[in-house]
């Protein structure tokens, strides 16, 4: 009994935590664009993935000489320092690397190489910039903004701050090559947004950065991008959405005007990290195996994969109440 | 250096979390945008074109991929525009490559759709706004694909309305009525 007891006990812990904790990863998107049930995004062994920065675009406004770039570093090291607390060890052993800066404007993959994973600072939008008759409009879309840096993916209306593009295998979803371009805004052509570097404790900005205040959060921006980049997705779309279990997490997909928490990694972003590069171990994917559908029972994921996880987590529950 | 050994609740927890994430509806990545508003969208689109998408394929171009829609243009609701609407779409699938652009929207085959359009630099045809500049129709409602977004909160004009679902019939008075 005592024995059924421990077990029920465990069982209730594995049980609260798993709806207590709501990061999600993100899935593989076939040629139709629709999720491939059961493959998600994820970089292979030896999870060191090389970062370049060009931070030569960043408005002198927003950030003092040299601290985007330093502040961008910052915020890729957190991910690869997380841990779920002071005394715990570190729990992933994803490397983000500083390949340091670069000159490259070039996003995008090429097979064979070489490739770079650039975070890149654009310098204005291209329809602002880039002279109507240039042949890079003829091109296809990225061209104009990887041979003028301009940030091109919004070709009217200034919508999109921050874009992550990334290029996979379909058929496993292993991360090949992933780029983040920073729509900084550009005095001269008076397109692109505010980004600050100012953290914790800076006030909102009223107009023009002054360098103490907070527009659009530098750290929280390439932190939560960098979280999309390792292969997470939203945790939830809103924080006050029924349900969301983390609000304050880095990877919660909305943000608001001078907030600067989501530099800060939420317990849920660091199991996040942990449970798809866990230290030691693999990444749990169901990329071995092809897709199935699972039916009837509201787990919409690769069959083979969910059942040898939870076979996992039972074994797992086994083995705790024999250690007591 | 040996690497610590997991302890037992945290691997747990890690376990458990693996359960969720796998049962989870499956997300989606995500761009950092503001919310624009449909009459900020029709106002710098060369076209608004309500049709139905016809074919897609997947572009190498350099080191990028896009994908080439064909929508048939059932009625135009602003500007002017082919029948046959070729879109350049970021990202896309060619072999067994796959590239995405966060912010970029998806496209399916027989798709109802309402296309906010411009052409920069006067030549091919991009949705202007990105996923906030498509519409998907069904059942007389219009809803934008707008779930890999991250919002920026920014309130919109007084008077218009953040590009969200709604009906048609709103979206195309909308537009119709932007001067």
């Amino acid at each position: 009994v005592t024995r059924l007891l421990r077990l029920a006990a465990a069982a209730a812990l594995l049980a609260s935590a798993a709806t207590a904790l709501a990061f999600k990863r993100s899935p593989v998107l076939d040629e139709l664009g629709d999720p491939i049930a059961g493959r998600f995004l994820f970089w292979r062994a030896p999870r060191q993935v090389t970062y370049v920065l060009n931070a030569a675009a960043a408005n002198a406004a927003g950030c003092a000489p040299g601290e985007a770039v330093v502040l961008a570093r910052a915020s890729f090291a957190t991910w690869t320092l997380a841990r779920l607390g002071p005394s715990e060890p570190q729990c992933t052993d994803f490397l983000f690397l500083d390949g340091g800066q670069t000159t490259s404007t070039v996003a995008g993959y090429v097979e064979g190489g070489p490739n770079q994973n650039l975070v890149v600072w654009r310098r204005g939008a291209c329809s602002s910039v880039v002279p109507a008759a240039d042949p890079c409009f003829d091109q296809g879309p990225g061209a104009c903004a990887d041979q003028h840096n301009c940030f091109e993916e919004d070709p009217r209306n200034s919508a999109a701050i921050a874009i992550t593009t990334t290029t996979f295998k379909v058929s496993t979803g292993e991360l090949l090559d992933a780029d983040l371009e920073l729509f900084d805004r550009d005095e001269a052509s008076g397109s692109g947004f505010w980004l600050t570097c100012p953290g914790p404790g800076a006030p909102p900005c009223a107009g023009r950065p002054d360098g103490r205040c907070v527009a659009i959060d530098l750290g929280s921006t390439v932190t939560h991008e960098a979280g999309h980049v390792l292969g997470l997705g939203h945790t939830c779309e809103r924080p006050n959405e029924s349900g969301c279990g983390a609000p304050m997490a880095t990877m919660v997909g909305t943000a608001a005007a001078g907030e600067t928490h989501k530099r800060v990694l939420h317990v849920d972003d660091v199991v996040g990290v942990c449970t798809v590069y866990p230290s030691g171990q693999p990444t749990p994917s169901s990329t071995a195996q092809p897709p199935t559908e699972v039916t009837g029972g509201g787990c919409a994921t690769g069959g083979a994969s969910a059942s040898g996880l939870l076979l996992a987590a039972a074994a797992l529950l086994r083995a705790l109440v024999r250690r007591r | 250096v040996p690497r610590p050994t997991p302890r037992p609740a945290l691997a747990a927890a890690l376990l458990a979390a693996s359960i969720v994430a796998l049962c989870a509806a499956p997300p989606a990545r995500a761009a950092l945008a503001v919310q624009v508003s449909v009459e900020g969208l029709a106002r710098t689109s060369e076209a608004v074109v309500r049709g139905v998408v016809q074919r897609r394929t997947g572009v190498r171009a350099g080191s990028r991929i896009y994908t080439e829609v064909e929508v048939r243009a059932a009625d135009v609701w602003r500007g002017a525009a082919p029948a046959v609407v070729k879109v350049q779409v970021p990202g896309g699938v060619v072999g067994d490559v796959g590239q995405r652009v966060d912010a970029s929207p998806l496209f399916a085959d027989g798709e109802e759709v309402v296309l906010f359009l411009a052409r920069p630099g006067g030549r091919a045809w991009r949705v202007n706004g990105l996923a906030q500049g498509k519409f998907r129709v069904e059942g007389g409602q219009a809803k934008p694909d707008v779930s890999r977004l991250v919002f920026h909160k920014r309130e919109v004009e007084p008077g218009e309305r953040a590009a969200e679902p709604m009906t048609v019939a709103e979206l195309e008075r909308r537009v119709r009525e932007v001067r």
